[in-house]
């Protein structure tokens, strides 16, 4: 099996494997990989350190938050509050991103590697698939 | 008055921005599809190229890439005539399926050649196998594992 990293179909394995919805046969052949694969074994073992319980707070949190949040903003220097001011120029600048932003030509996935070398790679995989299993 | 002006110039950049949206999304379909189509003759390029030309034309990925990319047009110089000839008619057939059909076959694709041939003729003959692809893509299917043309019924 191809290194679900250099796998084009890799992030679609992983996502089955971790769903849970992956047929049978691919999930034994992602075992069997991820088995001899360390890169792999990683990125499995970040989603696994993603499921580590939230830790339960004291009963008193939500007061002792509030009481911080007071403290601080009586604290606060006079310039923080003038955000009256800070507001349209935020505004405005949002408006030029959003423009700019739409106006941005479609990037393609992986500009380092030429468009012909990405579709050779498709291709390949494609053809692999397509052959007869004894021919390739 | 703020809050308006700044609605308002929201507005007029989107308006066409919104224009733009659906000849954009048009370009984008007809760029996938001239890329599906131009995939095989990416291969028939490279394997017109010599041994240095491909691996200069490769030069940008990594080397256990591009090990893997000669290894594949390796394997596909080193079949016969008639094979290819076929392998070719199946790209073909397999490129006319609609993008969302073809990723489909490529699913089942790969999960027919994790079976032993008992489980594929199963498979096969599977109620699911007959109803959710076309004629055309069960043909497909069973043309890559040597299988006969089911009888119609």
């Amino acid at each position: 099996m191809t290194c679900l990293r250099e796998n084009s179909q890799g992030a679609e394995l992983l996502i089955g494997y971790l769903e849970g919805t992956l047929p049978v046969a691919e999930r034994q052949q992602v075992d069997v990989h991820v088995a001899e694969c360390a890169e792999c074994r990683g990125l499995l073992a970040v989603r696994g350190s993603l499921d580590v319980p939230v830790p339960e707070v004291s009963a008193n949190f939500d007061a002792k938050l509030y009481a911080r949040i007071a403290v601080d903003e009586a604290s606060r220097p006079w310039w923080k509050f003038s955000w009256k001011l800070v507001a349209p120029v935020a505004g405005l600048a949002a408006v030029l991103a959003v423009a700019v932003f739409v106006q941005q030509p479609v990037v393609q996935m992986d500009p380092a590697v030429p468009q012909d070398v990405q579709q050779l790679e498709q291709a390949l995989e494609d053809l692999e698939l397509l052959s007869a299993p004894e021919s390739l | 008055m703020k809050l308006f002006f700044t609605v308002a110039m929201l507005g007029l950049l989107c308006v066409p921005a919104q224009a733009q949206l659906r000849p954009k999304a048009k370009a984008i379909l007809k760029q996938k599809q001239a890329k599906q189509q131009k995939q095989a003759d990416a291969v028939e390029r490279f394997l017109a190229m010599s041994p240095e030309d491909r691996r200069q034309a490769l030069a940008q990925l990594p080397p256990a890439h591009q090990r893997q990319i000669l290894q594949r047009l390796n394997a596909l110089e080193l079949l016969s005539p008639e094979d290819r000839q076929s392998l070719r008619g199946r790209m073909q057939a397999f490129s006319d399926l609609p993008a969302g059909h073809r990723e489909a076959v490529r699913v089942e694709l790969r999960s027919l050649r994790a079976m032993s041939n008992q489980e594929r003729r199963r498979r096969f003959d599977s109620d699911e196998f007959q109803r959710i692809y076309s004629d055309d893509e069960r043909q497909l299917l069973r043309d890559v594992f040597g299988q006969p043309r089911q009888q119609e019924e």
